[in-house]
């Protein structure tokens, strides 16, 4: 970017790059980050992960270390550079192509694959042929319809391709006689439950056990994907207020005495996050007339209706909890990503954090000033009931050392029958509820009415599947009103899905939930699937489908990629649950099975069914 | 030749050649390319334009200073600018309105030297000093100019308060209103090789080339 060398310099949220740029524009701050990540540089050979929220200075920082180590990734995957809606095929591509490329470079010694041949019919070794078709230099059609022919192949056997692209790295590895620097970039651009984020965490997998520095958005941090332990994750948190001036006043550059009173309002509405200090002080710029807080109120009105308006809002309660305690727990991160939970919050910088607290429990946390003032958020008025159940499940949450924030209570009145039954143990013994905390969780996300997404959940295990779900359908149709109808659909060759789908769109139902029976679909069914877009935009669904088959599914769903969010049942359950939490939770339901048939001991089968898989899953993860 | 006079054909020369567009396509050509060239020759990152350009007027807000000029231009020689005071928590409020009106009375400098016929000596033996002494005159520090009490201290910063001609005037708001003293070093270097150039062929300044940045030093 052409910068000016004595005037202003704003931008939208570039990262500075240049020499020039971080001579001049670059504020010294998170100086411990710089000294972890030139350590790991030089001596470390394990991945490891650099995490912020929007605009926090993430891509500034890694750009600063290698300019101050001197020393340059050897390989860099920029996963967010290649247009928008990228699926399986174009995630491998783009390792691929820079693997391909590096070997080149080095000379690698490439004589076992034959990927040109096998992926673009070319001739024998013709590796630069094949890197031309994988990154194309010029834009052609001939070039384009290459390269979609070799994604799509790509695309079909994600495992051979890993299994190449490790050779590959071998190959350079024994040219360079040392273990290659990797950085993935653009990661922080794909929210954790998008489509895209599914497809990519296969080509993630495979950096992870390399020498790669991973530039995440903090929320991925806490995705089972980098369950790893804290001392490989390096948080940006928001600058202090005098770094936020320092920073404004190199952006003003020969200017900043002229706008002296403006930045010291920009900064106070900056929270601490340099991208939305320079937004502000652009604001405040062109917010012109009026009294001075009426020039405040237009460029907040106006940075609000940038950064918030499209982005989905989390809880008002969560919000308020932040606002009232100014700090967020870390597993309460982990819960599943819905509107109760931390995670959209986060991702979408309602909230910002700002440190991490000595004991390492909690992170310091603020509602964005910007949304604070924007926003009225709800303070809810309960009757005398709700508010002792809630300090029943405040008392539990203390005694379990959790968070109180997502263990709040159903909001319809009629399931507080349920809920007092529970709490009447609560004298006795601590309360074993924490799978149904999550799945009461999941349940407001999956099935409310009020709920504009359109969901696509993945399952590992059917059976835990089928327990999970009874148990939700059954909560669903007890405690809400709302018509709610599941069916099963496969590729059938003589009522085609298509047909079979828009039957069901005709049934009168507030949500439509499907699953896909099957595990390799045709493509024209899956295309002819796509093309329904426009038919689905009315109605709210929820589809069901195999882990193993969804990355496939996408490929084909170019369409409905862009609509979807997708959830993976076992990890949103495992995520937030240790063995103990598990094992308690069976010893409580034991105690309750125990008692004769009824709807509420079908619910606690089905809850035992979930809880002994989790168990096995976790002590097997933990064991692996 | 008298000095003085050389400087006075130049001086003649110079805004014949760089100041005066003919027509309302040329005038249109020349205001184009000095709103392009305003946000980047201030370094300020964007047009510093209250409105899209109007016939006959131009409307900059100089946020930097606290000053939005208003002009309105009726001809070559007659216009009117309007300083308004702009902190960025106030209004608008009116500070004081510079006016030119060619239907009075002034020296009238150009009858002199036309009945003087002396161009071509006085070109000829024009030195580099002589198309300093312009420039300065001109753009660079006008003889009669006023002082702005600014947030950026800078007393470098003069507007002419004798100039005649609009877009001279614009011009030399240009040049005026930015502090980057390394800038303005450079700019002054470059008007007078391209004044020099455009004096000794007679040939008009291609807007384009009068409004281009000067290199980065």
């Amino acid at each position: 970017m052409q910068r000016n060398r004595s005037g202003i310099n704003f931008d939208l949220g570039l990262p500075l790059e240049s020499e020039w740029e971080l001579q001049n524009l670059y504020i010294p701050v998170q100086k411990q980050l710089l000294s972890k990540l030139e350590y790991w540089l030089k001596y470390e050979g394990e991945a490891i992960f650099v995490g912020g929220q929007i605009g926090s200075g993430k891509s500034t920082l890694i750009q600063n270390l290698w300019h101050t180590s001197g020393i340059r990734p050897d390989m860099e995957f920029h996963f967010d550079r290649e247009g928008s809606n990228l699926s399986l095929g174009d995630f491998w591509r783009i390792i691929l192509a820079e693997l391909i490329k590096k070997a080149l470079d080095f000379d690698a010694d490439l004589s076992v694959l034959r990927l040109p041949e096998e992926l673009a019919g070319l001739g024998y070794q013709k590796w630069q042929k094949l890197l031309d078709i994988l990154r194309p230099p010029k834009i052609s059609l001939k070039l384009y319809s290459k390269r979609k022919s070799v994604q799509d192949k790509i695309a079909e056997m994600p495992g051979f391709i890993e299994e190449a692209c490790s050779y590959l790295l071998k190959s350079i590895k024994t040219k360079i006689t040392r273990n290659p620097i990797l950085f993935a970039s653009g990661v922080d651009k794909y929210s954790p439950d998008s489509p895209a984020f599914f497809d990519l965490r296969g080509p993630l997998k495979f950096l992870l056990s390399k020498k790669t520095l991973f530039e995440l958005n903090v929320v991925h941090l806490f995705q089972p994907l980098f369950s790893f332990e804290s001392d490989r994750w390096l948080l940006v948190y928001t600058m202090q207020r005098e770094e936020i001036r320092k920073l404004l006043q190199k952006r003003m550059g020969i200017y900043f005495k002229s706008e002296n009173k403006l930045i010291g309002t920009a900064m106070k509405w900056s929270g601490g996050n340099p991208r939305q200090a320079i937004r502000m002080l652009m604001a405040l710029r062109n917010a012109k007339g009026g009294t001075e807080d009426e020039i405040i109120i237009k460029a907040i009105r106006n940075l609000f209706l940038e950064y918030f308006a499209y982005s989905p809002k989390p809880d008002d309660d969560l919000l308020n909890v932040v606002r009232k305690q100014n700090y967020l727990e870390p597993t309460i991160l982990s819960l599943p990503g819905d509107k109760e939970t931390a995670q959209r919050a986060v991702y979408g910088n309602w909230v910002l954090l700002q440190k991490k607290e000595e004991d390492g429990r909690k992170l310091r946390a603020i509602v964005n000033p910007i949304v604070l003032y924007s926003v009225r958020l709800k303070v809810k008025i309960n009757d005398p009931e709700v508010q002792l159940l809630r300090r029943y499940l405040k008392r539990y949450a203390k005694q379990k050392h959790i968070s109180p924030v997502g263990l709040d209570l159903n909001r319809d009145i009629i399931s507080l029958d349920l809920w007092r039954e529970i709490f009447k143990t609560e004298i006795e013994q601590p309360i074993a509820t924490n799978l149904v905390e999550i799945l009461e969780i999941l349940k407001n996300s999956l099935l409310s009415k009020d709920r504009a997404e359109w969901m696509i959940v993945a399952y590992r295990n059917p059976e835990v599947l089928e327990a999970a779900r009874a148990y939700l359908f059954a909560m669903a149709n007890t405690y809400e009103h709302q018509s709610f109808k599941h069916y099963k659909i496969e590729d059938d060759k003589v009522i085609p899905p298509v047909i079979k789908l828009l039957e069901l769109l005709e049934k009168d139902a507030d949500i439509l939930s499907l699953e896909f029976i099957g595990n390799k679909w045709e493509e024209k069914s899956l295309i002819e699937i796509d093309k329904m877009r426009d038919n689905l935009l009315g109605h709210q669904m929820i589809w069901w489908i195999p882990e193993n088959s969804l990355s496939r599914n996408l490929h084909f769903w170019t369409q409905l990629r862009q609509l979807f969010r997708v959830f993976i049942l076992e990890d949103e359950l495992l995520a937030s649950l240790s063995i103990e939490d598990i094992q308690s939770d069976i010893n409580y339901f034991k105690d309750l099975v125990q008692k004769k048939k009824s709807s509420e001991s079908n619910v606690l089968d089905n809850l035992k069914i979930v809880l002994e898989y989790l168990k096995h899953a976790k002590r097997g993860s933990s064991n692996g | 030749m008298d000095r003085d006079i050389i400087r006075a054909y130049l001086w003649r020369d110079a805004i014949r050649l760089g100041f005066c567009p003919l027509g309302s396509k040329d005038r249109k050509r020349w205001l184009l390319q000095y709103r392009n060239s305003l946000g980047k020759f201030w370094e300020i990152g964007e047009h510093p334009f209250k409105q899209p350009f109007i016939d006959g007027q131009v409307k900059i807000s100089c946020k930097q200073f606290c000053i939005d000029f208003d002009m309105y231009i009726t001809g070559i020689g007659n216009y009117e600018v309007h300083f308004l005071y702009c902190p960025a928590n106030k209004q608008n409020e009116l500070m004081w309105i510079h006016g030119v009106d060619s239907h009075y009375f002034s020296f009238p400098e150009q009858s002199f030297l036309t009945k003087h016929n002396r161009r071509k000596d006085a070109i000829r033996r024009m030195d580099e000093y002589d198309m300093v002494a312009v420039i300065d005159g001109l753009v660079c520090h006008p003889h009669t100019h006023q002082h702005i009490e600014a947030p950026i201290d800078q007393h470098e910063i003069r507007i002419g308060g004798g100039i005649n001609n609009a877009f001279l005037f614009l011009f030399h708001l240009r040049y005026q209103l930015c502090p980057i003293e390394k800038k303005r070093e450079s700019e002054r270097l470059r008007l007078i090789n391209l004044f020099r150039v455009s004096i000794e062929g007679n040939k008009r300044i291609q807007p384009n080339l009068l409004m281009a940045q000067p290199e980065e030093t």
